[in-house]
């Protein structure tokens, strides 16, 4: 599905925080949340961003839609520069961006009904006719697996997943082009989780939308994903196709991140796993060179020194690693011979 | 031969008496554990297996919860009969516990070093400078890196995963019999999360205790556990060896659990399997089987009588009336959802 025009095309994006000190509060350093990234999303196509904790999956998504003010590189949607709009202009771009986040009841007025949620969201916008406007909610709310009878409710009277439709309704409710799903199923339990993928799935179907995903766990990338950005430390490790990433991985964290899930089946079998030492470095004094290189399995000299560009494994395979200059990598293979 | 057990929970209920009425949390519960294994306790949210764990740790004062029903032994003696002050004796001791947010449950003003030798002093009779060298053994033991050095920093200089390896030490400087796991890796990142999995099996290995593991993940349970109990609902709805539960499955709610995970290691543009609705309220229980609500192969008897929990063979235990009048298969195959719901 990467066919399709592209809709989004971030490039060299950096957000970085200062860090307040001394006496009088000067900055005395940045936290390096996301640094010079680039990709690009096409039109109805779910890119997913995985990473662990402070990978800064989560700032990239904050960074598009500006809730985050980024501090270089361009976010170009429909022509447009995002970085450079006003925040006028910018409520404006929202109608075509929005996002999910991952706590459903933090993220809506508990104070509000259903119906006012989103009649709020609509009136911003401008969407519809305001004397059709509560049919078109009662549209949005079957459409996302509500009740009628249950459009003059507030949020706490909903289950966590029920709440994360509201989300999804709201997000709907202005028929953007891109909506960024920042772990929205995370907080839900797996058998509602599944109720949610599917209606995320079912909706890109319908309204030809495209997802940028955020989300820690694996299993849920690679049911969503077409696409799959991997994120180490504010950086992009690899690009990839979702069938090359979880089958041939090009990136040695990917391959240890993938090692590292639960099997789904007790095999017992798990020789081929790596476990990475250590935790991740400090964003703000990431290590020179590779990043990762302070826990790869597989540094030589180079990786300490110089911060690797992208080799292209196979088609649509991006990896950022010295090791793809020296040919093909199987860590499996790799893994026996240490 | 006489099994050498540790623990045998016999029709434990523990209940939370609120405004709105009795909230059966752990609702007949009953298990052994022997020596030397592991038992996964799996379930979702309010399903009541975190309140089992705190019954057997009697955790409970401080809430208006409190155990209404049933035995917890334990080295041959009844937990829930024990006086609070014999409960502290046991606590740490005889049986620890991990918990699920390692920041919390470490006291922020207290060095680590100081966290754990506290615990060691408090059970053995060890002088200050013999608990603070055990402290900083244990600490090598669940591999903490120089280990002098940190056991002189406080919780909020260590990563997440390096506290829950000093609450881990914390768990098991006193070599307890059982170790209770509640949710321990559910707060980290996969990668540590991994280190913390292998290292709690390692220990647990090494030292011959028993595990009693609760999580939410299927995945932990497969990579940890020997036996695995199922939860819904403040019951046991299943009880079998990891290998059995994940070949095949014997209740609905078990199927629909294992299918509706989306898996890393399969390709499938297919939709998720979905259960249905969603778990009812405490204070609503059905009057059947707590899952016909919601389970596809419900018929009359589900919804107006309440199944046992019967053997099926070995140490194989099934809450269905549908297993046990028919012993029917539910293949996982036949339990894809119509699709776009």
């Amino acid at each position: 599905m990467t066919g399709g025009k592209v809709l989004l095309d971030v490039k060299n994006l950096k957000q970085y925080f200062p860090i307040k000190g001394g006496l009088v509060g000067r900055t005395i350093n940045y936290v390096k949340a996301v640094d010079d990234v680039s990709f690009t999303v096409h039109e109805g196509e779910t890119l997913s961003i995985v990473g662990e904790s402070g990978s800064g999956k989560t700032t990239i998504g904050r960074s598009i839609i500006r809730l985050e003010q980024a501090n270089g590189g361009s976010v170009m949607f429909d022509g447009e520069d995002l970085l450079n709009l006003s925040n006028r202009q910018m409520r404006k771009k929202r109608k075509d961006i929005q996002i999910i986040f991952q706590d459903p009841y933090a993220s809506l007025n508990p104070r509000q009904t259903v119906y006012q949620i989103l009649n709020e969201a609509m009136n911003i916008q401008g969407v519809g006719n305001k004397s059709e406007r509560r049919q078109d909610i009662l549209n949005l709310l079957e459409t996302v697996g509500l009740g009628a009878h249950q459009i003059d409710l507030h949020p706490h009277q909903f289950s966590g997943g029920q709440r994360q439709r509201i989300g999804i309704a709201r997000a709907l409710s202005v028929r953007p082009k891109l909506i960024i799903c920042d772990e929205a199923v995370s907080a839900l339990d797996v058998s509602i989780q599944a109720q949610v993928l599917n209606l995320l799935k079912k909706l890109q179907r319908k309204y030809k939308l495209t997802y940028l995903f955020i989300s820690h766990d694996l299993g849920v990338v690679r049911h969503i994903s077409d696409r799959i950005i991997v994120m180490y430390l504010g950086k992009i490790v690899e690009i990839s196709g979702k069938k090359d990433l979880f089958e041939t991985p090009g990136h040695p964290y990917t391959y240890s991140l993938l090692s590292s899930i639960p099997r789904t089946r007790p095999t017992g079998e798990t020789s081929d796993r790596i476990i990475l030492h250590g935790d991740m470095p400090s964003p703000i004094t990431p290590p020179p060179g590779c990043t990762f290189h302070t826990r790869c399995p597989f540094a030589f000299d180079k990786c300490s020194a110089v911060a690797p560009q992208f080799y292209t494994a196979r088609e649509g395979q991006e990896v950022y690693c010295h090791l793809l200059d020296k040919g093909a990598v199987d860590f499996g293979e790799m893994r026996k011979i240490d | 031969m006489e099994k050498d057990i540790v623990l045998q929970v016999e029709n434990l209920q523990t209940s939370f008496f609120t405004e709105d009425g009795e909230l059966k949390a752990v609702n007949d519960v009953s298990f052994t554990l022997e020596k030397g294994q592991s038992l996964g306790i799996v379930g979702e949210s309010g399903s009541g297996k975190s309140i089992t764990s705190l019954s057997i740790m009697r955790l409970l004062m401080g809430t208006t919860g409190r155990i209404v029903g049933g035995k917890i032994v334990f080295n041959g003696k009844d937990l829930v009969k024990n006086t609070e002050k014999q409960m502290q004796e046991i606590r740490g001791n005889h049986i620890s516990m991990i918990f699920q947010e390692p920041m919390t449950s470490l006291n922020p003003t207290i060095t680590i070093g100081e966290q754990i030798a506290e615990t060691i002093r408090g059970h053995q009779k060890k002088d200050r400078k013999a608990a603070w060298e055990a402290a900083i053994k244990m600490l090598t033991l669940v591999g903490i890196p120089e280990p002098e050095k940190r056991a002189k920093q406080y919780p909020f200089e260590l990563s997440g995963g390096m506290r829950q390896r000093v609450m881990i030490a914390i768990a098991i400087s006193c070599q307890p019999d059982l170790l209770i796991a509640d949710e321990p890796t559910t707060a980290l990142d996969v990668t540590i999360q991994a280190q913390i999995l292998s290292l709690i099996k390692k220990i647990q290995r090494k030292s011959g205790g028993a595990l009693i593991m609760i999580t939410h993940d299927l995945g932990v349970i497969a990579e940890t556990c020997d036996t695995v109990a199922v939860m819904y609902c403040g019951k046991i709805v299943e009880f079998a060896t990891v290998h059995e539960l994940f070949e095949s499955p014997k209740h609905p709610y078990t199927v629909g659990l294992l299918s509706s995970i989306p898996s890393h290691e399969t390709d499938s543009d297919e939709d998720l399997y979905i259960i249905d609705g969603q778990v009812p309220s405490p204070y609503e229980l059905p009057k059947g089987c707590m899952f016909a609500p919601r389970c596809p192969h419900s018929e009359d008897i589900c919804k107006n009588e309440l199944p046992e929990l019967t053997n099926l063979y070995g140490s194989r235990l099934v809450r269905c009336h549908m297993q046990q009048t028919e012993g029917r298969e539910f293949a996982n195959d036949r339990w894809k959802s119509p699709s776009g719901r």
